[in-house]
């Protein structure tokens, strides 16, 4: 029964090729007309240049299709066929997409003999081919006018070129291009067939147990967990090992012809000459990387519930294996810095070695050395991962970032809060006005028309309802955990702000879109103290923004509208509170801060955070640092923070989620 | 009522069981103070309704799931994590746990029968008498996936006594048969029980308790409300039958 499908897929091939030739051919019989036509009221006679054009045309597509000597080229090739010279005072349309119109327009000037114009429809490909034919001829034609004439006055042609520029020559063998590419084409092949197999197998071993309730039985064995998962383990690196071998076959077989087509060689001339100690290497090299494809597709695959969700986690893994080894092949990049600390880039590096063997035979060893240390690490740490049974037996780690926490319900309803909203931002941007235009009132006039705008409408609203505002904005008491959590929550949103900024400004480098407040919190400075410039400019719009955005807006927004939609638009809206120029920056911040109120059902967490962002971006202005010029950060430089921002950012997630308080787990 | 009271060390003993999971970032606690005794060669029916915590019960008493506190005793072992010894002594049955479907019969006994350490010819001869006690001679061929759900049951019978455990937990094992299917497996399970096996059979069908034994455990909540004869737990509760009894006692429960 296998031998069907072996038998019948080549044939297949066959049919499937002829096919395609002769449809190539099909659409190539239709010749393509290139008419002549001269364009003129006065003239009666063809002009003599435009003959010799005509029969110097011909006679190149003449010469053209002689010199094709590929069989399949020659198919593709168009025919020509040539009208004579049509004297004509009005120039006609085009026929048909199958034609091209050369017009000749005479000139009677000293040196000038005329213009051409070329008429031609793109709808067909190989109208494209006979206009560059014509194209070509007539630059031809001119540099043989220009010889005549020149030999006419007795002069050199060398006059036009006084230096010549030969053709540069490659002194490399031409084996070394095919080398240098080959091999990494081979290495980044067998790194991704090789995960590839690994995934597949993993997907087959542990969702599919689980799936179709085996994992059960095999556990009531005597046979422990551990074994369990090094058994799976080995039998993902066998499934990885033999493909990647089948596929090394298929490399050493057919991949030097392949590789000697892309360096444009002979395809018999040139082979990948491997000693045989070196061909034991490649096989002995496949141990590693198959031990370290299973293991990163172990400990994806221990994630997902069934195969489905495994097929879901197949592109990350790819991802996570292809793109640094990728990366590492392309020219002139070192492997360094981090890129050292990458175990697939690692191995990419060390079996493109192997098989160019350009690389010193200590920088192999010491790859070697890696790759041994990176296999170990990514093997323990997989396997102790897998390694927890109640979460898979339960189906499945458990993603809490995509979790939805029930909320407590809110006390106004979808279009009261929207209603209350509109009014109060009416309200502060009037006021806003105001204070701007009465430069005396600054001061405590900013937190009074934030009370009054923001708090005030709302408030009086909530009496009248009977609601009490100090439920409304508890919703539930943080513990001490999340407090913690909301202040270091503050470094990745200083971060998105600031990396957002530094991409807004690369675009529209012109809006500098924090001089006014700048220069206003320097007045403010100087005329306060610093603790009364952070009270005002930071602690009380963290409050009452807050109150209205997260408490009013969000709560209202998300009885209508599902979580993710309810946070965007939010974070949007709390955007545009702060100005349109400097909307897009703020965005993710309040994206941010949304997100901390339906994760923790808590106002406060974002008060924290709302106010100590505000206040560190206002101690940045007062105090100008290194972190002011963020304009002239490279992003190499930037590598650092961000890890440290990453870990900082998991330390909050785990210390928010993970010590909620009791009530908020109440349904 | 003979079978309580005999004076042997018990074969199963069960001491302040324990057990919470996380679910939806949630502790549940799933049982709460279990414990309870099983004397050798008795058959125990645990009843409780769905989502009392038996078959969590079950599964920390096979040895799948480890419990938050308390612990198990087996034959006089303790269950410590990875205690593969005792798991011999274990044959476990429920809905989760299924064979792999691209197997024959014959091919599940030799897997099976290998990783509980048998050897070829005991694996041979231990599954030539249960293919003639369950009459499993017409299926030897079939792949697990082309059968019936009776005839997977049967199979996996088979699978639970391949090791020939003293203990027998079954987790409703009738579940999803046919009336003729369900009644051959209790009649075979009234069998193993003169065989000198203990079982251990959960179930929230009463009347399928009744046909297989006396000694009876009532489990809701996550505790284990009485464990107690048939007719006693009718007598204290002054109600006719058995489910009346049942009702009167869950009822009383969830009113304290």
């Amino acid at each position: 029964m296998i031998l069907v499908p072996i038998l019948i897929y080549p044939l297949m091939l066959l049919i499937h090729g002829d096919l395609i030739a002769t449809l190539l051919s099909k659409k190539s019989t239709k010749p393509i007309e290139i008419s002549f036509i001269q364009l003129s009221q006065n003239k009666t006679t063809v002009s003599n240049e435009l003959k010799e054009l005509r029969e110097y045309i011909i006679k190149e597509s003449e010469e053209k299709q002689k010199n094709t000597a590929n069989d399949i080229k020659k198919k593709i090739q168009p025919k020509f066929t040539f009208t004579e010279i049509i004297l004509i005072d009005k120039q006609p349309l085009l026929p048909s997409e199958n034609h091209i119109q050369l017009v000749f327009y005479p000139d009677n000037s000293t040196f000038k003999k005329g213009e051409i114009q070329i008429y031609y429809n793109s709808e067909n490909d190989l109208a494209f081919v006979g206009k560059a034919l014509i194209q070509a001829s007539v630059e031809e034609y001119n540099y043989l006018l220009l010889k005549k004439i020149l030999s006419e006055n007795n002069i050199s042609i060398d006059v036009l070129n006084p230096i010549v520029i030969k053709e540069p020559q490659n002194l490399a063998p031409p084996e070394h291009f095919a080398k240098k590419y080959g091999g990494a084409i081979m290495a980044i092949l067998l790194v991704f067939l090789t995960y590839i197999s690994c995934q597949y197998a993993a997907t087959e071993v542990m969702p599919a147990e689980r799936e179709q309730l085996t994992l059960e039985t095999l556990l009531t064995t005597p046979l422990a967990w551990k074994d369990i998962i090094i058994g799976k383990y080995l039998a993902i690196v066998v499934a990885g090992l033999f493909n990647a071998l089948l596929n090394l076959f298929g490399m050493v077989l057919f991949g030097g012809s392949i590789i000697s087509v892309i360096a444009n060689m002979q395809a018999d001339k040139f082979q990948f000459d491997i000693p045989y100690l070196r061909i034991l290497l490649i096989l002995l090299s496949l141990i590693p990387l198959a031990l370290m494809c299973a293991g990163v597709a172990l400990f994806l695959i221990s994630f997902a519930r069934n195969r489905m969700s495994a097929s879901y986690l197949s592109i990350p893994g790819m991802l996570l294996v292809v793109s640094p080894s990728l990366l590492i092949l392309l020219p002139n990049v070192q492997l360094e810095g981090i890129w050292l600390l990458l175990p697939f880039a690692n191995i990419t590096l060390f079996i493109r070695s192997l098989f160019v063997s350009d690389i010193p035979l200590i920088t192999t060893f010491s790859l070697f050395i890696n790759v041994t240390i990176f296999t170990f690490i990514i093997t323990f740490f997989s396997i102790v991962i897998s390694n927890q049974k109640d979460k898979i037996l339960l189906g499945g780690m458990n993603f809490s970032l995509f979790h939805r926490p029930t909320h407590p319900q809110p006390s106004l309803s979808f279009s009261e809060g929207i209603i209350i909203t509109i009014i109060s931002f009416i309200a502060f941007f009037l006021i806003g006005q105001i204070v701007q235009t009465f430069q005396t009132l600054k001061g405590l006039a900013i937190p009074a028309s934030f009370f009054l705008t923001l708090f005030v409408p709302s408030y009086l609203f909530m009496i009248y309802k009977k609601v009490k505002i100090e439920d409304f904005i508890k919703l539930h008491t943080p513990t001490w955990q999340q407090i913690i959590g909301a202040v270091l929550f503050v470094v990745p949103m200083i971060l998105l702000t600031f990396l957002t900024m530094k991409i807004f400004t690369h675009f529209i480098p012109e809006i500098n879109t924090s001089t006014a407040v700048e220069n206003y919190i320097t007045n403010l400075y100087e005329k306060n103290y610093i603790w009364g410039v952070i009270f005002i400019i930071a602690i009380t719009p963290g409050i009452f923004e807050e109150f209205i955005v997260r408490g009013v807006l969000f709560n209202s927004l998300r009885i209508r509208l599902s979580p993710f939609i309810a946070i965007l638009i939010t974070g949007i809206i709390f955007g545009f509170i702060h100005g349109f120029l400097r909307m897009i920056p703020i965005i993710p911040a309040g994206i941010c801060l949304t997100w901390l109120v339906y994760r923790t059902n808590s106002l406060i967490l974002p008060i924290i955070a709302h106010a100590l962002f505000n206040s560190i971006s206002i101690l940045i202005t007062i105090f100008p640092t290194s972190i002011n010029k963020y304009t002239d950060l490279d992003s190499s430089q930037l590598v650092f923070p961000v890890i440290i921002t990453l870990i900082i950012a998991y330390l909050s997630f785990y210390l928010l989620t993970k010590f909620p308080h009791k009530k908020s787990n109440e349904i | 009522m003979s079978d309580v009271l005999v004076a042997t060390p018990p074969s199963i003993k069960i001491n302040h069981l324990y057990k919470s999971f996380i679910q939806n970032n949630q502790k549940v606690e799933v049982l709460k103070d279990i414990n309870l005794e099983i004397q050798p060669q008795t058959i125990i029916g645990l009843l409780g309704p769905n989502g009392a915590g038996k078959t969590t019960a079950l599964r920390i008493i096979a040895g799948i799931l480890d419990p938050d506190q308390g612990s198990i005793e087996i034959n006089g072992k303790t269950i410590t994590n990875g205690s593969s010894d005792i798991k011999k002594e274990i044959g476990f049955l429920s809905s989760g746990t299924q064979l792999y479907p691209l197997f024959n019969p014959l091919e599940i006994f030799s897997f099976f029968g290998a990783i509980y350490g048998m050897s070829k010819i005991e694996i041979k001869n231990r599954s030539e008498e249960l293919i003639e006690k369950l009459d499993l001679k017409n299926l030897l061929k079939i792949q697990i996936q082309a059968m019936s759900t009776g005839q997977k049951q049967r199979i996996n019978i088979a699978r639970t006594l391949l090791h020939n455990p003293s203990i027998l937990i079954l987790d409703e094992p009738t579940n999803g048969l046919d009336i003729l299917s369900a009644s051959a497996v209790i009649d075979f399970i009234l069998k193993q029980k003169d065989e000198g096996k203990t079982v251990i059979y959960s179930t929230h069908i009463l009347s399928e308790i009744e046909l297989l034994t006396n000694y009876i455990s009532i489990i809701y909540q996550g505790k284990i409300l009485i464990t107690s004869s048939r007719e006693e737990i009718i007598e204290t509760t002054n109600s006719e039958n058995l489910s009346q009894a049942f009702l009167k006692i869950i009822k009383s429960s969830s009113l304290t």
